[in-house]
Formats: C-alpha cells, sequence, structure tokens
C-alpha cells in the first residue's frame, strides 16, 4: 500500500516537473532578483551596485511624480471597472434577448478585444488626432484636443481601455445570464413582475458573484494599463496620464533607476493584491449571505 | 472558495492578454527595427584590391543605431557599401530605433551579454561595455576639439568617435517673414515684434508639438545652453559644489520663461497637441509657420517635405544684446565600439574608414550636417552659412543637456512642461530641479 | 406579448447602434487604408476618391512581411501544441493529487497575476542568457510557454476537478499503466477545454511582442510583431501605410477567431460561471 502511495507521488511529481521547471526558471528566480533589487541603488548599466535598505520605498511614498501616478492610476481604473462593466453588461443583456444575427454582433463587440493593446493604441491616437478635428471642424465646432486637456485625457483613455474590454467581459455575462433557469424568470412574470423587476430582483441577485468576479478581473488589468498613455500621450499633459507602471518604466528606463523602479513595482504588487483581496473577501461575504 | 478560484482563473486570462499588450508596451509604441544587411554584392566580390581579409573569414558586423531618419540611413548604407566592396568577407547588419527603444534595447542587450559590435554613442551606455579608443592614429583625422567635446564627461579615455557636429536652434523661414514685412528678428524684442506682426497677421508664429514633447524640449536645451552655459561654462561644476542653485539662477529662470513666453504662446496650443514632430517640420517647410525651434537632425525632416524651403538658422535671441545669441553646436552622432566584440580589429579598422575625407563626405551629404572629419568641406545645405557664421564669429557654446546626468535630465524632461503650461510656479519647479541634481550627483 | 415584441425591437435598435459605435474605429482604419496620405491629410472622414492600392503594394511586397508570416506560423503552431501538452498534464496532476507541493505551485500560479511584467523581464532576460538560449528559438518557445501556460493550467485543472474518476480508476484495474492511461484517456477526454486552451494561446503568441523582442530580438527570422516595427517607426507619419499594415495584419487573427470563436466564448464564459 505505502509502495504505491510512493508511486502515486512520484508519477505526478513527474508531471509536473516540466511546469515546476519552467515557472523556477523564468518566473520565480527573475522575479526575486527583482524584488531584491527594491533594496539597492541598481543604476542603468552598470553592473555593480549597493545595499540601501529601505531607502527606495520612503523615497516612493514622498515622491510626489510618483504618488500622482497612483490617483491617476486609480481615476483610470475607477472609471473603466465601473463603466466598462456596466457596458459590457448592458450588452450582455440586449444580447441575451431574443434578437435577430446575435452571434454577429458578439463578435463585433469580441473583435477589439483580440487585437493587441499596442495596435489599438494607435488606432485610437489616429481617432483622436486625426478623426476628431476634422469631425469638428466639419461640424464648426471649433477646435478639439482630448489628449491635451488634462481634464480629459484620463477619461480619453478609458474610453479605450473600455472599447477594448467590453466584449470580453459581454461573453461572461451573457454565460451567466444564459444560465439562469428560464422557470424562475416565468415563475417571476406570472407573479406580475415587470420586466424591469424580473431583472432587478431576479436576474441580477443571481448573476451577482460573476459580476464581482468581472470586477476583480477587471480592476488587475486596468491598474497595470500601460500602453495606452505609452503610445497615445506619453503620460501629459502635465502627467495627467502617467500610470503607475508607465512611470515604473520610465524610472527604470529613461532615469536608469533600476532599484527605485523595483520599489516602485513592489508598491504596485501590493496594491493589486489588496484590493483583489478586499474584493475577495466581500465576495466571500455575500456568497455566505445568499446561503 | 471555487468562485474564487475561478475569479483567479480569468484574471489569468486578462494577464495573458495584457502581457501580449504589455509587450507593445514596454518593448516600446514605435519601435523601429530596421534590418538592413548589406550582401556581398557581385561588384564587392569583384573589388580588384580586397585590402583587409583577416584571414578571408567571412565576418558580419552589427551595428546598432539610434539614427531613424532617411538621411544617416542611406549613409550608413553607403559607407558600409563602400567598405564591403574593399573587404569582401566583411558585411555589415544594422538596427536602427528611436532612442526610447535604443535605451532598452541596450540595456536587454548588455544584460543578455550580447553587444552588438558597433554603436552610436550614448551617454547611458556604461563605460565597461565600451572600448577606449585613445590613441589610434584615425583620431588624428578628426577636429581635436570635437573629439575633447564628444568625451568631456570621460577622465582621459575615448570611448566615442564624433562624425558630425550638430546644433540645435531657431530655425526660420524667410519667405513668410517677407510675406509679412518683418526683417530677420537678432535680438529678442525683435522676435517678440514679430510674433506678433504674424499673429496679427494670422499667421501662427511657431510651429510646436505637445504630443511630443522633445520638439519644446530642444528649444529648452538651446535656450539654457544660451542663458546659463554660455556666460559661465563652468556652472556644473559650481553647482555641484553647492556655490550656486537653479533656483537662485537667473539664467535657468529666463531660459525657462522665454521657452513659455515665446515657443509656447506664440505656437498653436490647441493644434499643438494634435501635432507631431513631423507635423512640425512639415509646417516650417511648407511656410504655414515662421519659426521652429530644432537641432540638426530636424533639417533633413525638413528637406524631405520641401527640399527649397527658403529656411534659415539662428541662435535664440535671448537679450537685446545681439553678441548673447550663442547657437549651440556639439559633437552630435558618435560612434563606440562595445567591449566585447570579436572583431576590434575589423571594426577599428572600418572606423579608419569613417574618418577619412570620403567617408566624412558621404555622411555630411546625406545626413546635411557639418562633418567632424579634417579637411570635409561639403556644401551641405544653404544653412550650412549660418552656423559657419556663429563658429567663426566664436558664437557658440559647447554645453547642452548631454553634460548633465540622467537622473537629473529625467526629472527635466518630465517637469519642464509642468512650468510651461502654467502647473506649477518657478520655485516648485526650480526646488524639484535643485533636488534632482543633487541626488544625481550623490548618486555617481 | 405585443410589449414584448417592442421591447425586442428597442433592444435591437440598441445594439445596432452600439455595434455602430464600436466599429467605428476599425471602420476608419478599413476606409483610409484604401487613401493617400495626403487624402488623409486633407480628411480623415472622407470616403476615398479611388480605390488605391499602392498601399496594399507596399506592404505585401515587403521581404520581410512573407517570411515573418510563415515564421509566425510556425512559432505559434510548436508553442501552443507544447503549452496545451505541458498545461494538461499538469492541470490533471494538480487536480489528482493532493499535496503541499500543489498547494504552492497553485498559489505561485496566481501570483503572476499581480505582478506586472516589466517588474522582472531585465532579470528574465539574464536567466535565459545564462542557459545559453538568448536569440534561439528554443529559448523563445520556452519562455511563451512559461509565460503563458498559467491561464491553461488553471483552465485544464477545474476542467479535471470536474471529470469523473471513474474511467481512470477502471483502466488502471484493468492494467494499464498509469502513463499511458493519462494519453490514451485522460487527455482524450480533456479535449473540449484544450481547444479553447489553444486558441486562446495561439491568439496571444500571434500577437505578442514584448517577449520576443527581448528574449529572440537578435534572432532570425523575425516574428510578425518584431518585423511589423519596421513600419510604425520608418512610415512614423505615414497613417496611410500604418492603418494598412494594421489591417492586413489583423485580417488572420479576426478569420481565426471567427473560425474558432465557438471555442474561445466557451472558454472565457466556462471559467467564470461554472461555480
Amino acid at each position: 500500500m505505502k509502495n504505491k502511495k510512493i508511486r502515486d507521488h512520484v508519477f505526478y511529481g513527474v508531471l509536473l516537473l516540466p511546469a515546476i521547471l519552467l515557472f523556477l526558471f523564468f518566473f520565480i528566480i527573475p522575479v526575486v532578483q527583482s524584488m531584491w533589487l527594491s533594496f539597492t541603488d541598481s543604476y542603468g548599466m552598470k553592473t555593480s551596485y549597493q545595499f540601501v535598505g529601505l531607502e527606495n520605498y520612503k523615497e516612493a511614498f514622498g515622491d510626489r511624480s510618483f504618488t500622482k501616478t497612483i490617483s491617476n492610476t486609480i481615476q483610470y481604473a475607477a472609471i473603466t471597472v465601473v463603466l466598462g462593466n456596466l457596458l459590457s453588461l448592458v450588452l450582455a443583456l440586449l444580447l441575451d434577448a431574443k434578437i435577430r444575427c446575435r452571434n454577429l454582433f458578439r463578435t463585433f463587440f469580441f473583435i477589439p478585444n483580440i487585437m493587441s493593446l499596442l495596435v489599438v493604441g494607435y488606432i485610437w491616437s489616429f481617432v483622436y488626432k486625426q478623426v476628431l478635428p476634422d469631425i469638428f471642424a466639419t461640424l464648426n465646432l471649433g477646435k478639439i484636443a482630448v489628449l491635451g486637456n488634462k481634464d480629459t485625457v484620463v477619461w480619453a483613455l478609458a474610453v479605450v481601455g473600455i472599447w477594448n474590454c467590453a466584449g470580453y467581459y459581454m461573453v461572461i455575462y451573457i454565460a451567466a445570464l444564459q444560465g439562469i433557469s428560464e422557470d424562475i424568470v416565468e415563475a417571476a412574470r406570472i407573479d406580475g413582475a415587470s420586466m424591469r423587476q424580473v431583472l432587478r430582483y431576479v436576474k441580477l441577485p443571481l448573476i451577482s458573484p460573476t459580476i464581482l468576479t468581472c470586477v476583480i478581473l477587471s480592476v488587475s488589468s486596468h491598474m497595470k494599463v500601460f500602453e495606452l498613455p505609452y503610445t497615445m500621450t506619453s503620460g501629459g499633459p502635465v502627467g495627467a496620464s502617467s500610470t503607475m507602471v508607465y512611470k515604473i518604466y520610465m524610472t527604470a528606463f529613461n532615469a536608469n533607476r533600476n532599484g527605485y523602479a523595483a520599489a516602485q513595482s513592489i508598491v504596485l504588487f501590493v496594491m493589486i493584491g489588496l484590493i483583489s483581496l478586499v474584493l475577495n473577501d466581500i465576495m466571500g461575504r455575500r456568497e455566505k449571505k445568499l446561503r | 472558495m471555487k468562485q474564487k478560484v475561478i475569479a483567479v482563473i480569468l484574471s489569468l486570462t486578462m494577464t495573458a492578454g495584457l502581457l501580449a499588450g504589455c509587450g507593445s508596451a514596454a518593448g516600446g509604441g514605435e519601435e523601429t527595427v530596421q534590418q538592413e544587411t548589406v550582401p556581398e554584392s557581385d561588384e564587392a566580390q569583384e573589388a580588384d584590391k580586397p585590402a583587409d581579409t583577416a584571414g578571408g573569414e567571412n565576418v558580419v558586423i552589427e551595428v546598432l543605431s539610434l539614427k531613424t531618419e532617411a538621411g544617416p540611413q542611406a549613409a550608413f548604407q553607403e559607407m558600409f557599401d563602400h567598405y564591403t566592396a574593399q573587404h569582401p568577407n566583411v558585411t555589415f547588419e544594422m538596427q536602427s530605433m528611436s532612442s526610447d527603444d535604443f535605451k532598452t534595447t541596450i540595456r536587454a542587450r548588455a544584460a543578455a551579454n550580447d553587444m552588438p559590435d558597433l554603436v552610436t554613442w550614448m551617454k547611458e551606455i556604461e563605460p565597461e561595455f565600451l572600448l577606449d579608443i585613445n590613441g589610434e592614429a584615425f583620431l588624428d583625422n578628426l577636429n581635436a576639439d570635437t573629439v575633447a567635446g564628444a568625451n568631456a564627461i570621460y577622465d582621459n579615455a575615448v570611448y566615442a568617435m564624433p562624425i558630425d557636429n550638430g546644433y540645435i536652434g531657431l530655425y526660420y523661414n524667410k519667405d513668410v517673414l517677407a510675406a509679412n514685412h518683418i526683417e530677420i528678428p537678432s535680438t529678442y524684442s525683435e522676435l517678440v515684434a514679430a510674433c506678433e506682426t504674424l499673429q496679427a497677421n494670422g499667421v501662427t508664429p511657431f510651429a510646436s508639438s505637445l504630443s511630443d514633447l522633445s520638439v519644446p524640449y530642444m528649444s529648452l536645451i538651446a535656450l539654457f545652453a544660451e542663458t546659463v552655459y554660455a556666460p559661465d561654462s563652468d556652472w556644473s561644476t559650481k553647482r555641484d559644489a553647492g556655490e550656486v542653485t537653479i533656483k537662485e539662477d537667473a539664467g535657468w529662470k529666463q531660459a525657462f520663461d522665454i521657452l513659455t513666453d515665446v515657443v509656447y504662446q506664440y505656437s498653436n496650443p490647441d493644434m499643438a497637441y494634435n501635432q507631431s514632430y513631423d507635423d512640425c517640420a512639415a509646417l516650417i517647410a511648407n511656410g504655414e509657420t515662421a519659426f521652429y525651434g530644432n537641432g540638426s537632425w530636424a533639417l533633413s525632416a525638413i528637406r524631405d517635405v520641401n527640399p527649397d524651403a527658403n529656411i534659415g538658422l539662428m541662435a535664440f535671441p535671448v537679450s537685446d544684446n545681439v553678441q548673447d545669441g550663442k547657437l549651440l553646436c556639439f559633437p552630435d552622432t558618435s560612434l563606440s565600439i562595445c567591449a566585447g566584440t570579436e572583431h576590434t580589429d575589423i571594426v577599428k579598422d572600418f572606423l579608419a574608414y569613417v574618418a577619412t575625407e570620403e567617408a566624412g563626405a558621404i555622411w555630411a551629404e546625406n545626413v546635411k550636417v557639418s562633418s567632424a572629419v579634417n579637411g570635409v568641406n561639403v556644401d551641405y545645405d544653404p544653412i550650412a552659412a549660418d552656423v559657419d557664421h556663429y563658429l567663426s564669429e566664436n558664437l557658440f557654446t559647447p554645453y547642452g543637456d548631454r553634460v548633465l546626468r540622467s537622473v537629473f535630465t529625467d526629472k527635466l524632461w518630465e517637469t519642464f512642461s509642468y512650468y510651461m503650461l502654467g502647473e506649477s510656479d518657478w520655485d516648485t519647479l526650480a526646488e524639484d530641479l535643485d533636488t534632482y541634481w543633487d541626488k544625481a550627483r550623490d548618486g555617481e | 406579448m405585443m410589449k414584448r415584441k417592442a421591447g425586442n425591437a428597442l433592444a435591437s435598435i440598441a445594439v445596432w447602434l452600439m455595434a455602430v459605435i464600436f466599429m467605428a474605429p476599425l471602420l476608419l482604419v478599413v476606409i483610409n487604408s484604401f487613401k493617400t496620405k495626403g487624402e488623409i491629410m486633407t480628411s480623415a472622414i472622407a470616403m476615398p476618391e479611388t480605390l488605391y492600392m499602392e498601399n496594399f503594394r507596399t506592404i505585401l511586397t515587403d521581404d520581410h512581411f512573407g517570411i515573418s508570416f510563415l515564421f509566425s506560423i510556425g512559432i505559434v503552431t510548436v508553442t501552443t501544441s507544447l503549452t496545451v501538452l505541458v498545461a494538461a498534464v499538469t492541470g490533471y496532476a494538480l487536480a489528482r493529487w493532493e499535496s503541499f507541493l500543489c498547494r504552492i505551485l497553485v498559489v505561485i500560479i496566481m501570483s503572476t497575476l499581480f505582478v506586472p511584467f516589466q517588474v522582472y523581464m531585465v532579470a528574465l532576460i539574464v536567466v535565459v542568457r545564462d542557459i545559453g538560449l538568448i536569440n534561439h528559438i528554443a529559448g523563445l518557445v520556452m519562455v511563451y510557454i512559461a509565460l503563458g501556460m498559467p491561464v491553461p493550467i488553471f483552465l485544464c485543472r477545474s476542467y479535471c476537478v470536474g471529470m469523473s474518476r471513474e474511467i481512470e480508476e477502471a483502466a488502471v484495474i484493468d492494467g494499464c499503466s498509469k502513463g499511458k492511461m493519462v494519453w490514451i484517456i485522460v487527455l482524450p477526454l480533456m479535449k473540449p477545454i484544450l481547444a479553447t486552451v489553444a486558441v486562446l494561446n495561439a491568439l496571444w503568441v500571434w500577437g505578442e511582442f514584448l517577449v520576443a523582442f527581448l528574449v529572440y530580438g537578435n534572432g532570425k527570422p523575425m516574428t510578425l510583431p518584431l518585423s511589423q516595427r519596421y513600419f510604425y517607426g520608418t512610415y512614423s507619419n505615414q497613417w496611410n501605410l500604418i492603418l494598412t499594415n494594421f489591417l492586413i495584419s489583423s485580417i488572420p487573427v479576426v478569420l481565426f477567431y471567427i473560425l474558432m470563436q465557438k471555442h474561445i466564448i466557451k472558454g472565457v464564459a466556462a471559467g467564470a460561471v461554472k461555480g
């Protein structure tokens, strides 16, 4: 019996071996090395560096140009998460109804998601810098530079972020809606509930776990936004669209301060982790309540 | 619990997507990786006297360049072709990319222990990765001042072989000025008056971009070179010693104020966000604006749009004393041999070729700059006369941003537009800059 | 009944409206890829005056395009097959084997979610260099598998948890070795989820740039996204060529998506809703 157990361990161990080796070499070792850098003054291409303790972390929290990117990132993430999920949910509800060409529409809404964000950034630069001014000129509305106004720039980027992701969450919501049994909906209708009431009191509560799932997913992805400011605004104007990952990139490759950049990214890592944990906790409590 | 795991699964799906995105990202939005392999052409094979065959072995020299304009790329190509014709066993492979991408790439290549053989010099490349070419005979073919200037940040070593002299100044379109009956301004007041007249006539005085901040940044470099480093070339040393500060320096404030009051105020701020570097070149080339502050590299971009544009170049007028207008001239493109190259002799031999009059002329003609090679006197552009005027009258200053440390210039790059756009006041900006100057100095 | 019909009609209109808004940027790309640079500069929203095909010719006749296209297809095939294989056996083992190691592994896989790639990319290059795989196809494929496998592993694991053990046990009792059993029984049973995983992975690898740039930037031939950089920089302001390039390089992905959309939607939805 014991023999069999050992054989089992060996068997599963062998199955896991390739994955473990790959993770070790291409994830764990590099990540641990990078974390170590956050306690050093590693600079540019210099091969030697010194241990500086928590110096970089102290600086990060006092550095307004970095703390500002935290609030920019949170603002961007808040807009994209809330409005993005709302839009996806609306799309899902519309496509859940029995309308013609449902599959075609699903394809339409999903296509922006299969394009790389680099391409997306370029396309929307074109829209914002060439098309929109042309439309405004045609309509005699004067000049417009949405990417040049510090009040609109984050919104402009958020529109792109939402456009890119809406189809993805829509698919999840559709699946959740289709999981609701017809009987429950019919029963509610027979009891005299209006469409709106069915939505409010039957459908939404039933898919609430899915909503929270999508919120967690979108928080962690939007907090890491980088390519949109990189391709569209270079973080401007006056740093209004500089996000955390963009700042980390600039610190590492423009200011050459690898150590400081590593510390900044650990801050981001902890933030995403914390937000996810809090949301997870809310989700857990809700689930308990439902039971 | 299950829901949790599933949330994570899905997040992971997103991460995968993100990674793909990051790709675009960190790698760089607009990487240009151009592969230009120079094949051993038939012509080359038949060349009469292959001078150096290095044992006849076929050698590929890998070159990494941050010159993305058409001119320099054509010049490199021509030099490679000529060299290969003489040495059929040597071919070149060049990648060109923007300076941002160059920084990322060179870092990755250094980490990978996979440096190219030859690179265009950048101060970010640590000396340990470069080969000291001090004492090489071919350096004598180059203007000694230029070589010294290109290596000013090193002690007694020569890591950079300069091939041309660049400048940053103020381009002006003579036709636009003439059409508005304006004399070419030579003092600050005249410049402001000219802008006022142009604006009154419905012409945008300055071409500028706010989506590509490097455009106004170049004007800033030229301005502080004139107001800070031209009067006092030791300013940096004094600042390091703590004898002066940016905050209390009238020159620094003046540079930022001129940038704000003239270069920015007299551009078209609404349009500037929708305009790129190339758009600016097109504006001045087509006579839609009268002035444009930028460097020597912008000339080939302007000529690409309109080869016959009637333009001239001057130092930014910074005061009402004409003599204060000093053109920022500095060794620009330089080549460096990487320390790890296996083909040291061949690369050195190629540099010796680059230092010949023939190669110098190829470079100057294509890139439209003045060569660093002695004896090369190419009439590359009508602009050359303007540049020569400043050089011969000794009205130039060699110190721009390349003597500044990158921790400081990164801060400068980040914050200069805040002041220009009225988002921060002088004290905030200057204190920030002073802090980072110290940080940069202490970090070394 | 009438009311419901009216509701559906409203929904139709709303969906059409949204679809138009969603597709507008892409339509602009298509329209403008048939224009000359001058036409775009004059107006980005006008219809092209003639069907100008020169943009397409410029891009399709580019030396790098064809080779890179084929090379990318090769890389995607190899990477995706191996990723699917690794993810399948790993997911299976994680679902069946109860041990401390498994729990650790799950945590590590989860943590990949929180670490931005920029954080460890330079360190990653150093590792790849140390094992001598920089600029090697093998190095690129291995890193792709490592970075691309967490999601597939999770999807496979949760799929296996839901699979009945009876068939497996029966096979073992019949004298089948465990290894053989995984190969001839478990993997075929996992087919639906493996198809999903393969499609998602292939989409990612096809468009991936940064990893390729860092660990294979100097290799030959280039992958498609690497060779595309050529256009972004050289034609920095030539929107006509840039947009055409986007259009051409997006066509295979869109076609692939349309063919495989069943699997993609199933996979995306399966993960989030089941449970």
